[in-house]
């Protein structure tokens, strides 16, 4: 019998889902744009089980991929568990199996294998089409591939072998100049290992490069930037151990006496030139973009202060500290030509931000002008009666942050609504960066009900052009990504 | 009658939460970037959801009794 009342935080509208979902011609409140055809995809974390402990992480949760695919002014939704090899387990014993966040060592015996940790992955982080191809991703196992149309999972992918790490980051990135996409895989080869494998696929798909590093201690590597010459990894705070895996602890703790710490190595390179910058604490999830200008390397990059996950608890035995746990729009300028191993870092507004940061992915890699993420404007108004007590404590608005000139466009969602991340879509037959797009599901806790909205990308105080209703509400996405018409097999 | 919501504090203080923590606070649902958390310190701003069957909060103060009786 499946009781999710052991895990407290699964209450309410924050219930696991738990089934999947074909919606055909979605209600739409507003006109959809007429040049708007392709697919908006979302990978989240859904338990179809209740985790074994109260306290593990979301992160934990089985991986969930949905659609709107957007055909001729209409749109039909589709939503899909990843099958991966754990959820089927999980299934066929009709109960949860697994144990901690990444933690082999709390899994049931019928299925325990510290050895191959990547088995355990529920894919649940993140999706990319490359090559004609759709995966999920989580940076804990191989990628898993998806069919388009269908949703149905076809499995783990290792690039026909080519792939060599146990592992693959959830924040590969798309040159699109060349086509190619570069990743990584940390822990590549096995539970709190230090190496990671960086590779580069051309744009068929095809492994091209590889490049082997040792890190400078275990951490979590959740994101990284490229530019047209160079890799950078950036990472910070958390660790782990064997011995601290084998105690039956969540994988990860934060420890704020460890530097932070950004890798650059050249693309094309062998790894040996890697230098590795030292910074203060800081907790680096997830990046803009970046580009290199002569020997300086410019990244932007939404980081933490801090420890943002309550669940990776320090580990000194202090409580988790929510005041620190706040993202900025950071400049960040790594100078290749100084002998010092450290970087400047300048905070371009003055209030913190969602961290999950998005760009116009035509200039990935290159110097752009604009970034959007979600942030949370206290100054409007909340509706607690219908929605919580969550006045202040959710992501209302989305911006356009101008990184040159300080300059910020927000979008406001609505009185009941908190805001997943966002994604820009290219406006159809244009190439200037920001002309397009400004797409997100909202969270409207008033109505139980999930809301994909749609937004000039330039004009975003204007309100949203339409949204698109789902009659339930979905669960939380982590990312998501557009794919145009064409872009698929 | 113990309510429901009673029975489940209770049911999570006896079997699930680690001794060590309830020496020193009560656990408590809170609220983070957008999703619920369990606070270990008891010392973060409860979550409360809205009142209504939609936000779960009318049922879980139902004593088993009435529970049963709207079920029937």
């Amino acid at each position: 019998m499946v009781d999710f009342a052991q895990v407290p935080t699964k209450v309410g509208f924050f219930t696991p889902e738990r089934f999947e979902a074909d919606i055909h011609d979605c209600e739409v409140l507003g006109k959809l744009p007429k040049d708007m055809n392709g697919t908006f995809y979302r990978v989240g974390a859904d338990w179809f089980y209740p985790s074994k402990y109260p306290d593990d992480a979301i992160l934990n949760a089985d991986g969930y991929i949905s659609m709107f695919r957007f055909t001729n002014g209409v749109v039909n939704y589709k939503g899909r568990y990843v099958k991966t090899k754990r959820y089927e387990a999980d299934r066929a014993a009709n109960r949860q199996l697994y144990g901690y966040y990444r933690n082999p060592y709390t899994d049931d015996p019928s299925i325990r294998d510290p050895s191959k940790p990547n088995l355990r992955t529920v894919s649940n982080t993140a999706p990319i089409v490359h090559a004609g191809k759709l995966f999920t991703l989580k940076e804990d196992g191989l990628p898993h591939q998806i069919d388009p149309h269908t949703l149905d999972t076809i499995g783990p992918y290792d690039f026909e072998g080519a792939w060599k790490s146990q592992t693959f980051t959830a924040h590969p990135k798309i040159d699109p100049v060349t086509g190619e996409m570069v990743a990584f895989g940390y822990e590549a080869t096995g539970l709190a290992t230090d190496d990671l494998f960086v590779y580069t696929m051309d744009k068929a798909g095809k492994v091209k490069h590889e490049i082997r590093i040792k890190v400078p201690y275990v951490s979590v590597v959740h994101d990284m930037a490229i530019t047209q010459k160079h890799v950078l990894i950036p990472f910070g705070g958390y660790t782990t151990s064997m011995e601290r895996l084998q105690a039956g602890k969540i994988h990860w703790g934060w420890d704020a006496s460890k530097p932070s710490y950004i890798g650059v190595l050249a693309r094309n390179g062998d790894g040996k030139d890697i230098r590795w910058f030292k910074g203060p604490e800081r907790c680096m999830m997830h990046t803009f973009n970046a580009h290199t200008v002569g020997n300086k390397v410019i990244l932007y990059a939404p980081f933490f202060d801090s420890n943002f996950f309550p669940f990776f608890p320090p580990v000194d035995g202090s409580p988790w500290d929510p005041k620190k746990a706040k993202a900025f729009v950071r400049k960040i300028t790594l100078d290749l030509s100084s002998k010092k191993d450290t970087w400047t870092e300048e905070v371009l507004w003055p209030f913190n931000v969602q961290d999950l940061g998005r760009i116009d992915t035509r200039f990935m890699s290159l110097e752009h002008r604009y970034g959007y993420t979600g942030f949370q404007d206290a100054q409007r108004p909340f509706d607690e009666a219908r929605a919580g007590n969550l006045k202040g404590r959710v992501t209302n608005c989305y911006g356009r942050f101008e990184f040159a000139t300080g300059k910020l466009n927000t979008y406001f969602a609505g009185p009941t609504h908190s805001l997943q991340e966002c994604c820009f879509v290219p406006r159809p037959g244009s190439s200037a960066e920001g002309d397009g797009y400004l797409i997100g599901v909202a969270q409207n806790y008033a109505d139980m009900r999930s809301e994909l909205i749609i937004a000039d990308a330039q004009n975003l105080e204007a309100g949203d052009i339409a949204r698109v209703i789902l009659p339930f509400r979905s669960s939380a996405q982590v990312h998501g990504i557009w794919a145009a018409d064409g872009e698929l097999a | 009658m113990i309510s429901r919501r009673q029975f489940l504090v209770l049911g999570a203080l006896v079997g699930v939460v680690p001794l060590r923590v309830l020496s020193k606070a009560r656990p408590v649902v809170s609220f983070h970037l957008d999703a619920p958390y369990l606070d270990l310190t008891g010392q973060a701003m409860p979550y409360r959801p809205p009142l209504g069957a939609r936000g779960g909060d009318a049922l879980a103060g139902l004593s088993e009794a009435d529970f049963v009786s709207l079920m029937l």
